[in-house]
């Protein structure tokens, strides 16, 4: 094997111009954007650039040229070769326990496994009526202190398959979303770094593909033609967060810097190109999630997706607006359903198991290799990566 | 039978070597019996002796001809029972094992040699609850027989009797110049801890620090920006402290000084590392590296007249199987010729032998 990869480093060397070096940059270590996913690639503009800084064997970190054991040359499957690094020992972005280990604050994401979203505690506050009788609402979702089991989460073992709910063109047929979807980490995010924030993919893997393919009980939905949405970077880097209810970063700039290009300062009281981008983001998978001002009286001709929330909401003024990421992580929820709110069929008449390492069995088993744990006895339901208990997304904005 | 063999005539009530039925016996046949008596007594007490000999002075099996050297060990068996495991340490004799959990329960537990589980050590509520502690490596001292355990998400490392019983919260004493992370330990015989620290967001801040028995900071190791995530830390014959550089991908090895003078270099090469974490040294001077990318065990002798360590072979391959690894992570030897390996995703420790 060793003989092998010798031969390997040669013919690596040797093709130092080629595609292979070039797609094949970067290893993994710290936070996402920089460090070890930040490219090796030779910038334009660079000249006699030492392939052996630039390669370094990092490639073989994560690939092999000739004995890989997953696609892409990956030498092993997802997402065991993230949580090598992001798992503990390697990384400062804990994404199984949803922990910061620099300083152990909350991943904004969650984590796949454990999280600190304190969803218990959430509260909401109403000022007295000013003169003019207006009041004032204030509330938070604290981030926890100490982790708790996910109740829902992104499957992304590569091998458990899911619908992608809404995936697809406007269906006037019953139709939830695109069946049998497996999920990574590299679905999302892409490992080389691109530029964008949270190395997120511009058009996640499987969206390219969002047309919905017939079988015997759903018709076929038309294939929905997706755009990229970069979400720019930026210079200084939120990854944690102490209020979960506050989703805005207003460090992330409005013009999406090009790969390799510093990205544009953010402008004081400019809208938050986070918020501003994500939503488009999420439903390149979720494409029929995204909703106007008015969704909620006006028909979309979709069988499932008829009246919706807006989703599409952007940050104007530093006060978080109805957006995807305002109610759901992306990652994993800590967040517990209980009675009604536990128990919600999903768009395919289904009801969703609770996920995660102490997730409790209340309707059937979580799928992938995790053993439930029960947590105090208690089913708690699965939270559809909510980030406050119950429906309490719904009360931190409307005053029922 | 020949004339020789011919015994002379005994009459009737007479026996051989009887005088003339008088009873008593005859001076050289008891002779002859004391003499084996004596000898037989003597062979005992010389294999008492050197069975005592053996106690004091045996050698560890791994330095028996044809053990140690260039020698690979082999798959013997695993222990099961802790969850995404990542570190290990095992007493001299091989009577216990001790093992971190990343997943599951999050907690170390001690097996004996059998791969019985005997104890699982809990920090106290104090500390936090259940899911507050990841407890990462783990660690012998080898003047008490306690258990150290390291856990970055508390940035403590606990400390545990031999068998599992919490004692205290280590505390470092004197100025640790800001936060400390720990990793991976290792102790000098005299109980000098060493710690790989990953303390803040780049490895500008990643060392190494040691601390006296009485758990006074003496010194650190590693410039800034020269480790990146240093995981496993073992200290061989000479003194010198063996680092994985885990996200350099490579290992570092300090002298007894403190300065660097060697390092295994990253890549592909014959001998090179791809993301190293566990190191363990063991007392034929073997050097081991876990190396998670590679599913392998990769080792090195520590000869004093070389200052890099030269690459002897590598053990173990990716795959589910025995004697297959999928991400393994820590190290350890006992003194019977055994290597403890954590094998994360297969959820077991393997031991190897010879």
């Amino acid at each position: 094997m060793r003989n092998g990869s010798r031969a390997v480093k040669k013919l690596l060397l040797l093709g130092a111009g080629s595609a292979l070096i070039f797609t094949m940059g970067g290893i993994g270590p710290a936070a996402a954007d920089a460090g070890p996913h930040k490219t090796t690639m030779v910038q334009p503009g660079q000249s006699g650039v030492l392939i052996s800084v630039a390669g370094g064997g990092r490639c073989a970190s994560c690939h092999r040229a000739h004995t890989a054991k997953a696609e892409y040359l990956l030498k092993d499957a997802q997402p065991a070769l993230c949580y090598s690094c992001h798992g503990g020992s390697g990384a400062s972005l804990d994404v199984v326990d949803g922990v910061n280990n620099d300083d152990g604050g909350a991943l904004r994401g969650g984590g796949f496994e454990y999280a600190l979203i304190n969803g218990a505690g959430a509260t909401k506050s109403i000022s007295l009526p000013d003169a003019a009788g207006k009041t004032t609402r204030t509330v938070t979702a604290p981030a926890g202190t100490v982790e708790a089991p996910v109740t829902s989460r992104h499957q992304i073992d590569g091998t458990t398959t899911g619908t992608m709910w809404g995936n697809g063109a406007i269906s006037a047929a019953v139709n939830p979303g695109k069946a049998g979807v497996t999920l990574e980490c590299g679905s999302c995010h892409d490992p080389h770094g691109n530029g964008n924030y949270r190395i997120l993919r511009p058009i996640p893997n499987d969206a390219a593909t969002s047309a919905v393919a017939a079988t015997a009980t759903t018709p076929a939905v038309a294939a929905v033609v997706v755009a990229p949405v970069n979400i720019p970077d930026a210079i200084t880097k939120v990854y944690t967060t102490t209020d979960y209810w506050a989703v805005a970063d207003r460090n992330v700039p409005t013009v999406a810097a090009a790969p390799g290009v510093a990205p544009v300062a953010p402008i004081a009281g400019q809208t938050d190109g986070y918020i501003t981008n994500v939503a488009q983001w999420c439903t390149t998978c979720h494409t029929r999630y995204m909703a106007t001002s008015g969704s909620y009286k006006t028909n979309s001709g979709d069988a499932v997706f008829t009246y919706k929330h807006r989703s599409d909401s952007i940050d104007k003024d530093g006060v978080s607006r109805p957006n995807c990421i305002q109610c759901h992580v992306s990652h994993g929820t800590s967040a517990n359903m209980t009675s009604r709110a536990a128990s919600f069929t999903a768009p395919d008449g289904l009801v969703p198991t609770p996920q995660g390492a102490g997730a409790t069995v209340g309707i059937g088993t979580p799928p992938g290799p995790y053993t439930p744990t029960l947590v105090g006895g208690t089913a708690v339901g699965t939270s559809r990566l909510l980030r406050v208990d119950n429906r309490g997304v719904c009360v931190m904005c409307h005053n029922l | 039978m020949t004339n020789l063999d011919v015994a002379p005539p005994v009459a009737p009530g007479q026996t051989q070597g009887d005088v003339a039925g008088t009873g008593a016996v005859a001076p050289a046949g008891m002779k002859n019996k004391k003499r084996k008596i004596a000898a037989l007594v003597s062979l005992l007490v010389i294999l008492a002796l050197l069975f005592v000999w053996y106690l004091m002075n045996r050698k560890p099996l791994s330095e028996l001809p044809g053990l140690g050297g260039t020698a690979l060990p082999h798959y013997q068996s695993s222990i099961y029972g802790s969850t995404k495991p990542l570190g290990v340490a095992v007493t001299a004799s091989g009577d216990r094992v001790y093992v971190t959990a990343s997943d599951g329960d999050r907690l170390a537990k001690a097996y004996d040699h059998s791969g019985k589980l005997v104890a699982t050590l809990k920090p106290p509520a104090s500390t936090g609850g259940p899911t507050a502690h990841l407890p990462m490596y783990v660690a012998i001292n080898p003047t008490t027989q306690d258990v150290y355990v390291s856990d970055r998400m508390t940035a403590s490392i606990y400390v545990y009797d031999a068998n599992g019983k919490f004692l205290r919260t280590f505390a470092p004493k004197g100025n640790l110049d800001g936060k400390f992370a720990p990793l991976g330990m290792t102790f000098a015989p005299d109980g000098t801890l060493y710690v790989t620290d990953v303390r803040g967001p780049e490895s500008k801040t990643h060392r190494v620090v040691v601390f006296g028995a009485d758990g006074t900071v003496l010194r650190s190791l590693g410039a800034p920006g020269q480790l990146s995530f240093p995981n496993g830390i073992a200290l061989d014959a000479s003194g010198n402290v063996d680092v994985a550089d885990s996200n350099n991908g490579r290992l570092v090895v300090f002298n007894p000084a403190g300065k660097m003078i060697a390092t295994i270099s990253p890549g592909v090469g014959e001998g090179d590392l791809g993301m190293p974490r566990g190191v363990a040294v063991d007392d034929s001077g073997k050097l081991l590296v876990v190396d998670t990318a590679d599913h392998m065990v990769r080792t090195y002798s520590t000869d004093k007249s070389k200052l890099t360590p030269t690459y002897i072979g590598s053990f173990g391959t990716e795959g589910q199987l025995d004697g297959a690894f999928e991400y393994p992570n820590g190290v350890a030897t006992d003194k019977r010729a055994h290597v403890y390996i954590t094998d994360r995703e297969n959820n077991r420790v393997q031991v190897w032998g010879y």
